[in-house]
Parts: structure tokens; sequence; C-alpha cells
């Protein structure tokens, strides 16, 4: 088991090092003097070369990258000169926000893949229902989805707020403990706070949860049909245990195993923010920061985006690798026989 | 035991013109076509026949358990007289596992391998008994002494993956026998496993029905465990029983020349005769296209392609003899079931 968690870790490292490789050589690669950016094209060249210096970019590229991944690790990422704030700050604040609607997706997703899928082998309807969604789900775009939930719900019948971000303009912030307002909302005991928080998260999680739902019920719901085909679901059905109990206790499990590494791809992915139904929801999470940095060429910031996901993606297949090896026991207790 | 009283005692299982079919793409396959028989309190029947004879299926039937695309069209069930197919689901639940109960063929894929082998005993004790958890896990280790797993008490919090075939196969037998039911259905219980391990499943298997006073169905292809095991026999072709004897009967008075063909290819030591394995010619009829007479008659040394065995399904003949009845469906079963007797009498005599 040891053996097993450490030969995942290094494999994680040495993904993360190859992620700061992109990021750091991509960045290099974008037209435009960084400099320049910064310093603006009117400074005289005597101002740019001082900013250089201070920047490091005057160092031969092998010290700079050096230089870079030691920062990085020391969580120094950078300063945003079109912010004026440290990128770590900058990140810091927004993390919640992309974080909450994140989770909040994975949530509904997750959710509604493992109660939806054994029930779509149960029922013909909701399979039919299932199948439907699923199809749609990998098919549409979350940000097209995004504009018609916005059309339907929030401007023709009002159910939802319409894209103004976390909270309505009347309402003000929770104090800030965690960053997530449901907990915080939660936690100050201002139910109205919270209750709007979820009025807000609720058609943006929806959109982001759409097609990772359907990746997964759709895996679930093969895993598990192949399950049912197993000769031991008949010997548990052969002990008097009703039909739906044995699918709940020994199909789900069975075919739960293999979707769990895909349920942690999914999570990671989440979990950074989306750029487009951040944008489209006036979102303030970290993949609106992206789109904003990009537009103001604020490099820095989108180059620490871009290391900061490749280690959210990381962390979080350890995490399952792992938890993978306490849940199954034949990965466990090491056998070779199935 | 003794037959003559056995024979006139109300059967516990009464199986009628069951039929099962599965719908497939290359049409409707009848596994079980409208079989008929019956089973008394702590008999030994066997059934016997090869792969694809129906012999699986039948078991699946008797307990409700044919999954779409299969399904029991018409027939009954009996079980202590009441019509297993007319109850409902939950009425067959308490039935399941508790009054009938099934071994299966192959121990390596029987058990929930993410489930401990104490946690599929509970469950399998729990279903039927209203028992606390801790009570039910300290009989699920009282079942794994009486299957002779040695340190049971510690081996019952192993996954199945940890036990050999030959100790899966006795959790097996541990949690069929958990309810102590009247009925036991093996299929293939020993088929997967080595030959040693099968002749020490099969007497473990012996001792328990007999401690406990319960009816064996035993499914197999193999005649050798079914002399060693059984005091009845049935010979499954294409779907039905087409000879049905006691135990000494069968072997050594086959009626239909199936069963007698079928005793011929087994293996013998020290057979005189050195050569060639007996085999039947041919295959099994697809049962997705049956013959309209006979459906051994393709094959079958004796027809020889005579017109009634192609054309007419063969009658049900039966006759009583002092060991019990025997039955046979061939149009000549009344020509061989004749001259075995008189050869009988002559040796009698």
């Amino acid at each position: 088991m040891i053996r097993f968690i450490g030969s995942r870790v290094l494999s994680s490292l040495a993904t993360v090092f190859g992620a700061s490789i992109v990021a750091f050589v991509v960045l290099r690669l974008l037209p435009g003097d960084p400099v320049r950016l910064i310093v603006g094209r009117l400074a005289s060249q005597q101002a740019a070369n001082t900013m250089r210096q201070v920047l490091g970019l005057d160092q031969p590229v092998p010290v700079q990258y050096a230089h870079y991944l030691s920062s990085f690790f020391r969580g120094d990422w950078g300063f945003s000169y079109t912010v004026g704030e440290p990128v770590t700050t900058l990140i810091v604040s927004r993390l919640p926000a992309s974080a909450e609607l994140g989770l909040a997706a994975f949530l509904l997703a997750f959710g509604g893949a493992v109660v939806l899928a054994p029930l779509s082998i149960r029922l013909g309807w909701v399979d039919a229902v299932v199948r439907g969604l699923s199809f749609l789900g990998l098919g549409v775009p979350a940000f097209w989805l995004a504009l018609l939930l916005l059309i339907v719900f929030s401007q023709q019948y009002h159910l939802f707020p319409g894209p103004e971000g976390r909270l309505s303009p009347e309402t003000s912030a929770p104090p800030a403990l965690t960053g997530f307002y449901t907990v915080d909302a939660l936690v100050s005991g201002s139910f109205a706070t919270l209750a709007d928080t979820i009025r807000h998260l609720i058609l943006p999680a929806v959109c982001l949860a759409f097609a990772p739902f359907a990746f997964l019920v759709r895996l679930l719901r093969s895993n598990l049909r192949e399950v049912s085909r197993e000769p031991f679901m008949t010997v548990v059905r052969s002990k008097g245990v009703s039909r739906w109990a044995t699918l709940v206790r020994h199909a789900l499990p069975n075919a739960f195993l293999p979707t769990l590494t895909a349920a942690g791809l999914v999570l990671a992915e989440l979990l950074v923010g989306s750029v487009l139904i951040e944008t489209v929801f006036d979102w303030p999470g970290v993949g609106a920061l992206v789109v904003q940095s990009i537009e103001r060429k604020d490099y820095v910031v989108v180059q620490a985006v871009i290391l900061l996901s490749a280690v959210a993606y990381v962390v979080i297949n350890l995490v399952v690798d792992v938890s993978y090896g306490i849940i199954d026991p034949r990965v466990r207790l090491g056998s070779s026989l199935k | 035991m003794n037959p003559g009283l056995a024979e006139t005692a109300d059967p516990i299982l009464s199986v009628r013109a069951l039929r099962t079919q599965f719908t497939t793409r290359d049409g409707v396959i009848t596994a079980v076509r409208d079989v008929s028989f019956e089973l008394r309190a702590k008999q030994r029947l066997g059934i016997v026949g090869e792969s694809g004879s129906g012999k699986s299926a039948l078991a699946l039937s008797i307990l409700g358990l044919i999954e779409p695309p299969g399904r029991v069209v018409s027939g009954e069930v009996r079980f202590r007289g009441r019509d297993l197919r007319a109850l409902s689901e939950r009425e067959l639940l308490r039935i399941r596992g508790n009054d009938i109960s099934l071994i299966f063929q192959d121990p390596m894929t029987a058990l929930d391998p993410i489930r401990r082998v104490g946690d599929q005993l509970v469950e399998a004790i729990r279903a039927h008994q209203n028992v606390s958890r801790s009570h039910a896990w300290r009989r699920g280790v009282e079942l794994l002494r009486e299957v002779e797993i040695p340190f049971a008490d510690r081996r019952v919090n192993d996954y199945p993956h940890q036990y050999s075939g030959g100790m899966r196969q006795r959790v097996m037998i541990a949690i069929a026998l958990a309810n102590d039911p009247d009925v036991l259905i093996a299929d293939e219980p020993t088929t997967a496993l080595d030959v040693t391990t099968q002749a020490q499943i099969l007497d473990l298997l012996e001792r328990l029905a007999v401690e406990r006073g319960a009816a064996v169905i035993l499914i197999t292809h193999n005649l050798g465990i079914v002399a060693d095991f059984c005091d009845s026999v049935q010979v499954m072709y294409a779907g039905r029983i087409v000879e049905s004897a006691p135990l000494r009967h069968l072997f050594s008075h086959p009626v239909h020349p199936y069963t007698e063909a079928l005793l011929k290819s087994v293996p013998r030591m020290g057979r005189d005769k050195v050569g060639p394995l007996y085999s039947i010619s041919g295959r099994p009829p697809s049962l997705a296209s049956l013959p309209r007479g006979c459906a051994f008659e393709p094959r079958c040394s004796l027809g020889g392609g005579r017109k009634v065995c192609i054309e007419d399904a063969p009658p049900i003949m039966e006759w009583h003899t002092p060991a019990g009845s025997v039955m046979t469906e061939c149009h000549f079963g009344a020509d061989r079931f004749a001259n075995h007797e008189t050869l009988l009498e002559r040796a009698d005599g």
C-alpha cells in the first residue's frame, strides 16, 4: 500500500513538472514584450531595462525557469500590474466563488447520476428520460444552455435571478470565513442571505453540471448493466433478497468503482472554474479572472491559473487513486486474483 | 432408504408442464419444454444432461429467477402444495433461500467480490431470520465451521478473492444452508473444481443434507457424481426429461437410447477394451429449431431414420418397478423396457 501511494505521488509530481514547463514555455512564446506591457510603450529604454532586471527577464531561460518554479511553490506567483495586486491574493480571493459553484455542480452531476442510473435499470421510462438527457448533455454547449435557461427561467418566468453574480445587488455578502457564501451565511445565521445565495447558485450549477452528469450517468448505467449480468447477482437474489436491494447493495458499489476515476476528473475540472459559465452569469470566479486577464494581456495571472489547475487535477487524481485502493479490497489487499 | 415408502409420500416439490423460453435475435429458444417431475422429502434426485440441455434454466425457473429476455411461459411449480408461479415477487422472496436454496456452478463468480464473506452470510441469514447483525455474524461463523472452513472466526472477515475455489464453494453451501431449506438445488456444484476438491464438496453436501433432512436436486453432466450421490435420476435432452428412473435401474437398464449412449461414453478404469472413447455422434439440436418428431432422432442409433421417429413426438411411457417408477419418452420404450425385464427375470430364474 505504501509503495502504491509512493508511486502515485511520484507520477503526480512528474505531471505537475510537465505542466509547469508548458505554462512557462507558452508564456515565453506569446507575442509582445511583457516588459513593454507593464511599463507602457512610451517609457524610456532605461526604465524598461530596469523593469526587465526587476522581473529577472535578463537572466538565461533555464535560470528563469528555476526561479519561476521555486517561487510558484513558495506561493509567490508574480504580481499583476493590471490589478495592482499579487497574483496569489487575486486567485485566493476568486477561488472560493469558483469552488463553491464547481462543488454545487459536482453534487448535482454526481448525485443525479448515482440516483438516476439505478432507477433507469429498473424503470423503463426513467431509462428513456436518462438516455435522452445524457444524449442532450453531451451535445448541448454549456454557454448556449446557460443563455436558454436565463431567457426562460429568469427573463420569462422570474423564477431565478439574472446574470448578477453570487448575490442580488441589495444583499450584502455574509462575513467572510470560508469564502463559500452558503457556508458563511449558514454559520452566521443569516438565512435570507443563504436563500439568495442558493437561488443564485442553481442556474449556473445546472449548466455546469449538465455535461458531466450526462457523462457520469452513461458510464454508471453501462457499468450497472454489466454488473447486473454477473452470476453473483443471481446468487444474491436466490438468497431471497429483493431486486431493488440487490441492485443498491451489490450492483451499485461494484459499478461505482470504475466510475470513481471519471468522477475525480470531473471534480477537478469543475473546481478550478469555468470560463464560459462564469462569464455568462457574471460569476466572480477564477474563470472570469482568466478572461479578464487575457483581455488585459496580464499573462502572469493566466500562467498561474494554468499551473494551478494542473495541480488541482493531479492532486484530485492522486486522492482518487488512493481512495480506490482503500475502497476496493482487491486493490487494497494486493491480490493478483480477480 | 425405503423406496416403497418414499413413493407413496406426498411430493414436497412438484413441477408440472414447466416451459421456459428465451427471446433472442435468432428467434424464440425453448430451454425447458413442458418438464414435469416430483421431488419427495429427503430424496436425492440427479438431473443429468449435456451443456445446453436446459438443466440450469430449469433450476432458475423453479425459483422464478429467470431474467429477461427469458421467461417462464407456462406450467406449475408446487412447493408444499402452493403454486410458486402464482405467488407475488414478495411472497417468492420468503421462499427463496429459506425453503428452497440454490448452489451455483462457478464459485469464482458466485460471490460479490467487494463484500466480506461474513457480510454475504449475514445477508442470507437476515433475509429470513429476524435477528441482530451481531447474532447473524456469529451464526455465520458457525456456518463456516460447519462447512469446514479452517479458522472460521478469522476467515469470516476475508474477501472472496482470498479464498480458494473449493473454499468459495463451501461458502456457497453455507449460504444455501443458512436457513435450513427443505429443498436444495445444486447446479453443477463441483464442475469448476479439481477432482479431489469435488469429492470433498460432495461428501460435505451429502453430510449436511442428511443432517438437515433436506431434499437435494443435483444438476450435473457427470454420471459418476450421480452414481455416488443420488437415489433417482432424470436425464434431460433438449429441454425435456427423456428418462427418469431409480438410480440402479437407470445404470443397469437404460431404456432411452440417449441414456444408454451417455452411459457408454463414461470412461472407466480397468475396462478391458482398449480404444477410442465412445462418443455420441452429432451435436445437440438447436433449441430454436427443434426437429418435429423426437429431438434425439438425428443422433439416435436405434431409430435409424424411421418415419415415426422423424414425424411424431415420442409418447411418455411409465412403468412401476419394485424400486420405483420408470419413465421414458421413446417410440421403442415399451420394447426396450420389456426386453430388460425378461433379461432380469432370466437372471433371477
